[in-house]
């Protein structure tokens, strides 16, 4: 160690040679540095110089990039440090998070929002068009559910109106299908069906969401085709005797349950001899419900016992909803009118309410019920009345008063009879007769209870020209009936046809 | 994500587009950077729009509600005529009311926000939020959001938007006849 220190220090004797060797090796060390430097200028002047196609790696920021890592460079540029004053941390260098912020819309985002844009404002206008349109059938759709059908029928007739007005050739089929459904369900059919044929083209019909309509449709061809096989059957019977009514029922019996045959408008059922079909047919089995009713018209027209009548009316309701509605008032009448049954009556009245409570055939049952059961003919009266009211009340209800006003009219007549208010009886008939004249309907039981009220009143003139109309038909099946003649012949009182109950059977 | 996804949104390609363009809108005036926006590509990145993720209160509430209320009023509007006209009234040969009934279903199909978003409202405006009142008003929108989001990865909305498109004419006849009687 001391040695050492001596040989540093230049104190021992081979201190000059080690000197003298540092000296030549820093020597030797600058000459290597200078040639060093010397090398490095020659190659830097030479990349200088060096510039293909306009890249000039000078201006490339090689420097940096030896200076900044990889992980502390921006994620979007790659070039400059990532991190903003506002976040150091931040994956962006400053220049590209606020190009970023303002990254531009997709253009087709743009015409989209316009477009959608347009579309709504466009839709918001043709709606606002359509307003009343839409309201009216809503209504309709209200007074469905309510039960209300001659307020529906009427909405949707005004709704069809404003729909026409604003383009006729785009028809609004659901709202043609909503009057047809209607239309049947107030028994008329003929009116649903003529809607449908005019309205409704088969393309639609055959859409899933017309198949309720297409049910009804259905169920219209198998009760028409029986309708018109029974007139067959008992146009065959020149007319309805006691000998001929058993064959006619028999007639009746043998045709439920066959296949009916319709082509072009003629219908043939599978038990006729002269008939074979070719299978372009439409077939349909016979309606129970319209044979009974049949069978029902042939007991009538022979006075039958009433419960024999009951009997088939009671088969014919049975038979299905739709036939129930149409023989509601007419069963609820024969309980309460000629079996005295005012029970069932009533039930039958709520069923006919529930069904449309802007029939006046509740009012009538009920007026039907308190003349011969209770014998409140003043209350029977009022029931009348508030029936006549509430069609007066319907919209278009003059026209509902003058069409089914006549139900209630009768009755009130019988309870003014029952009263001895002969008068008042005369007015309200003549006012019945007179309505239904102007709407093209015929009532035997308004005409002869005019007629009969007329001979009561002393109007001769009236009588005559009654039988005068009668005589000008020339049909004697609308012939005053045998309650007329009878009375004129002194063996009835207009009490005692009041209380017969067949003024009650509408 | 499942081909179904792919397939909805496909189908409502104009409603998938007017939902990006409004979450964009967003994005940009709640300064949020966007990183890609290319909204019309056929897979699973249809419609999306790849921004960061936003830790504010208020931009986190935005981009999930203001792109469902846009598609919904927009929806709702186009439908007031697609839905009357066809499915109501039975209008079958009404062209525009067809376009109406696509647009609107097609708006109403794309109304909920991704699912990332939706767990980023409820990081936001749920999990690190103070205000009690705050809290009340954003939950039922986050179960909301949370269950659209859920319904459109599997491409239920569709369903949800026809059966919507059936119930415009109900919710209108609420009140649209009882105005009209007013006004009348």
């Amino acid at each position: 160690m001391d040695e050492n220190k001596e040989k540093l220090a230049g104190t021992s004797p081979d201190a000059e040679d080690i000197k003298d060797e540092m000296e030549e090796l820093a020597k030797v060390f600058k000459e290597e540095l200078d040639k060093a430097k010397k090398e490095a200028e020659k190659e830097t002047s030479g990349l200088e110089n060096l510039e293909i196609d306009g890249y000039n790696p000078q201006t490339v920021s090689r420097g940096k990039r030896n200076t900044i890592s990889e992980d502390e460079l921006c994620e979007y540029c790659g070039e400059k440090r990532r991190g903003t004053d506002k976040d150091p941390d931040g994956p962006y260098c400053s220049e590209c998070e606020a190009m970023l912020e303002k990254y531009p819309y997709d253009y087709r985002g743009v015409i989209g929002v316009i477009v959608a844009s347009c579309i709504a404002i466009a839709s918001i206008f043709l709606f606002a068009i359509n307003v009343p349109l839409f309201a009216t059938m809503k209504q309709g759709d209200k007074a469905v559910a309510d039960g209300h059908l001659y307020t529906a029928i009427n909405k949707y007739n005004s709704a069809v109106e404003y729909a026409d007005n604003i383009n006729s050739q785009n028809r609004c089929y659901n709202l043609h299908k909503k009057m047809a459904i209607v239309c049947f369900d107030m028994v008329n059919m003929n009116s649903a069906l003529a809607e449908i044929s005019d309205n409704i083209p088969d393309s639609v019909l055959n859409l899933l969401t017309f198949k309720d309509l297409n049910v009804i449709l259905d169920a219209s061809e198998r009760m028409q085709a029986t309708a018109m096989i029974a007139q067959q059957y008992i146009a065959t019977y020149k007319d309805v005797t006691e000998e001929t009514y058993d064959k006619i029922i028999a007639d009746l019996d043998a045709l439920s349950g066959k296949t009916i045959y319709i082509k072009d408008n003629e219908y043939h059922d599978e038990t006729e001899k002269n008939f074979t079909p070719d299978g372009t047919e439409t077939k349909v089995i016979a309606d129970e419900g319209w044979l009974c009713m049949y069978k029902y018209a042939a007991a009538q027209q022979m006075n039958k016992d009433p419960e024999i009548i009951a009997g088939y009316l009671e088969d014919v309701a049975n038979s299905s909803e739709y036939m129930k509605t149409l023989v509601a008032s007419l069963l609820a009448t024969t309980y309460a009118g000629l079996l005295e049954d005012y029970d069932s009556a009533e039930e039958l009245a709520e069923f006919v309410k529930e069904k449309n409570a802007d029939s006046p055939e509740y009012h009538m049952i009920m007026s039907v019920i308190y003349r011969h059961r209770d014998k409140d003919y003043a209350k029977a009266n009022q029931i009348c009345d508030e029936g006549l009211k509430m069609l007066a009340g319907l919209p278009n209800g003059e026209s509902y008063v003058m069409q089914y006003g006549y139900m209630l009219q009768i009755q009130q007549t019988l309870s003014y009879i029952m009263q001895d208010e002969y008068d008042k009886a005369y007015e309200t008939i003549t006012t019945a007769y007179d309505n239904l004249s102007m709407t093209g309907g015929l009532s035997i039981q308004v005409r002869d209870l005019y007629a009969l009220l007329a001979l009561k009143t002393g109007d001769k003139k009236t009588f005559e020209a009654l039988e005068l109309e009668i005589d000008s038909y020339g049909d004697e099946s609308i012939a005053f009936t045998s309650d007329v003649t009878d009375y004129q012949a002194g063996k009835l009182t207009l009490k005692e046809i009041a209380e017969s109950g067949r003024y009650d059977l509408i | 994500m499942s081909i179904v996804y792919v397939i909805v949104k496909i189908l409502t390609l104009p409603g998938a587009v007017i939902h990006a363009f409004f979450e964009h809108m967003v994005c940009r005036s709640a300064k949020v950077i966007v990183e890609d926006e290319r909204v019309i590509q056929f897979n699973e990145m249809l419609s999306h729009v790849d921004h960061q993720l936003i830790k504010r209160k208020g931009p986190g509430f935005d981009i999930c509600f203001i792109p469902f209320f846009m598609n919904l009023i927009l929806g709702f509007l186009t439908l007031c005529y697609g839905s009357t006209t066809i499915i109501y009234y039975g209008k079958y040969a009404d062209v525009f009311g067809w376009v109406c009934l696509y647009f609107g279903i097609a708006l109403l199909t794309n109304l909920f926000p991704q699912i990332e978003d939706v767990m980023m409202l409820k990081e936001t405006n749920l999990d690190n939020n103070d205000k009690k009142i705050g809290k009340v008003l954003v939950a039922p929108l986050y179960g909301i959001f949370w269950l659209g989001a859920r319904l459109e990865k599997w491409g239920l909305t569709l369903l949800t938007s026809i059966g919507f498109a059936f119930l415009v004419p109900v919710i209108l006849g609420w009140f649209v006849p009882a105005l009209y009687s007013l006004l009348k």
